[in-house]
């Protein structure tokens, strides 16, 4: 009896370290990057509160020195993704997308393009006025022609 | 050659009518440039399929015991300049109505929180009615409340009006206003309520409906939203003794998402002046639903709703709509098996002036692309 109690404590803690180590993973793919709201370089002025950013990337037109801006969601990172979903609107996957479409049935307007489903993504942001997106700190610091505007989540996961 | 009524109640011909309306409709505007010289362009599709089976089949409800309804909801937007035009077609083979022109705007939004529209539009009253449409995927249940249903499914409210619309919305750092006004011709009564229809002329006489609503979301939160509401009309009738109907709806509505519950509620209160025979009768009563969505997972959404009326006895333009539904109870799950496509079961009770029912819808619905 003590032998199976011993063994099946044995199985708890394999199972516990195994998922212990899963966590520390995925967190770890998480923490230290911050994720950026950036735009072509001739935005490099540009302000958003939080507020405005939520109104802009669920469907609300928004103008800023006489350019519309013009979301574009990444969502070639899941994990970049799904922050931008918790963090940034609140909303999981399917409500954010109904909601997006919701908008679209009463008020008309543009659907907001997904970046999976752009040719040229990067280039676009770059070249298109009024483009802007969010993507990891580190990335935007590699490509030409984008400026930061502000950081979006800190990159911790507390 | 007449309309060919299958036992199953579908009729053959407006099925194909439905599906040859979406096809054609869906190739030419899928394969349209979404953007050219200025102009943009938006479709989409809700096609959705619909079975049903009812414990019984009341005389004069405008259902049968079992049917099979497909229907099509088809949404063209373009955009130029200020300018934007929403067209709204919905077609559904379910033999007594096929294909409406449900929405026909013509906007000018000079400014992205202002828009004012001329056309045929949903009023706004309530929640409901614009949030939804007529696109059933985006509602997680199959049915709509019944104080909140379409004219031809046995509604008692005017739902589609036809002249002016203004939205306006103020954000402010905390939260967002938003007004809705809306000022035209509305329904007249025959047999049930029918809006005017942009294409046919069947009624001439003047039927003003004024609307105005209030609503409220927290900045943060925009999914959330509170509101208030008032409408007044005057419905002309064309029956023998129906002559006139003045409706004033007065109302609140929320829609809100706890930690893992999404809430929609509302309570109308309405005041019914018929006009009989020359005699006019007044009464009124109080309608209210309460919907629960428990979400298990991303795919999976249990809910629940419950339609009370009070006092429904007292309104004197109840006793003309038999197919108006008094207090309903039903649950309900919607599974959303890919990113745009769900099936929903339905079970529910539903209590009319004089009679009762219990049915079990199943359905499919869909947006495209």
């Amino acid at each position: 009896m003590e032998r199976s109690i011993s063994v099946m404590r044995r199985h708890l803690l394999f199972v516990f370290s195994v998922l212990l180590l899963c966590n520390i993973v995925g967190v770890a793919s998480a923490d230290g990057k911050k994720v950026v709201l950036v735009a072509s370089a001739h935005l490099k002025h540009l302000s958003l509160t939080r507020v405005e950013v939520r109104q802009l990337f669920l469907g609300g037109s928004i103008k800023k020195n006489d350019t519309r801006l013009v979301p574009v969601i990444n969502d070639i990172d899941p994990l970049l993704y799904e922050i931008f979903l918790q963090k940034i609107v609140f909303m999981s996957a399917r409500t954010y997308e109904r909601r997006l479409i919701s908008r679209i049935l009463h008020k008309g307007g543009q659907r907001i393009q997904f970046s999976s489903k752009l040719v040229s993504f990067e280039n676009s942001l770059a070249t298109e006025p009024g483009r802007i997106t969010f993507m990891w700190e580190s990335k935007a610091h590699t490509l030409p022609g984008i400026v930061v505007i502000e950081e979006l989540w800190p990159g911790s996961v507390n | 050659m007449g309309t060919v009524i299958s036992n199953s109640g579908i009729s053959r011909q407006g099925m194909i009518r439905v599906w040859l309306v979406a096809v054609l409709l869906a190739c030419s505007l899928m394969t349209a440039p979404s953007s050219y010289a200025g102009l943009t362009t938006e479709f989409l599709a809700f096609p959705t399929v619909t079975a049903v089976n009812r414990s019984q089949s009341p005389a004069g409800h405008g259902v049968i015991r079992d049917d099979f309804v497909p229907a099509i909801d088809l949404f063209f937007m373009a955009d130029y300049d200020e300018f934007r035009v929403l067209a709204e077609l919905f077609s559904e083979a379910n033999g007594t109505h096929v294909t409406h022109l449900e929405r026909f705007q013509v906007g000018w939004l000079p400014e992205p929180d202002l828009a004012v529209w001329l056309g045929r539009f949903h009023n706004p009253i309530g929640f409901w009615n614009t949030a939804f449409h007529h696109g059933r995927y985006l509602q997680t249940s199959i049915s709509r409340p019944s104080i909140v249903e379409f004219e031809p499914d046995g509604g008692i409210l005017p739902m589609h009006v036809t002249g002016l619309f203004v939205e306006k919305t103020v954000n402010t750092a905390r939260s967002s206003w938003q007004y809705a006004f809306s000022l035209g011709a509305g329904p007249y009564f025959k047999e049930n309520l029918k809006a005017v229809d942009l294409f046919r002329s069947e009624e001439s006489s003047v039927n003003l409906v004024s609307s105005l609503r209030l609503s409220w979301r927290p900045a943060g939160a925009e999914n959330n939203q509170l509101g208030l509401f008032i409408s007044n009309s005057v419905i002309p009738g064309a029956v023998s003794k129906f002559e006139e109907l003045k409706q004033l709806v007065r109302g609140v509505y929320a829609d809100w998402n706890f930690q893992s519950v999404r809430m929609t509620s509302a309570v109308y209160s309405i005041n019914s002046d018929v006009k009989e025979a020359g005699v006019r009768t007044n009464g009124g009563f109080i309608n209210s639903y309460l919907q629960l969505e428990v979400p298990w997972n991303a795919d999976w959404t249990p809910y629940g709703r419950l339609e009370r009326s009070f006092g429904d006895q007292k309104d004197p333009f109840l006793s003309y709509v038999d197919a108006f539904i008094r207090d309903r109870s039903l649950i309900g799950i919607r599974y959303d098996f890919t990113h745009n496509q769900t099936l929903k079961l339905e079970l529910g009770r539903m209590d009319f002036a004089s009679s009762n029912y219990n049915q079990a819808m199943i359905q499919w619905s869909a947006v495209f692309p």
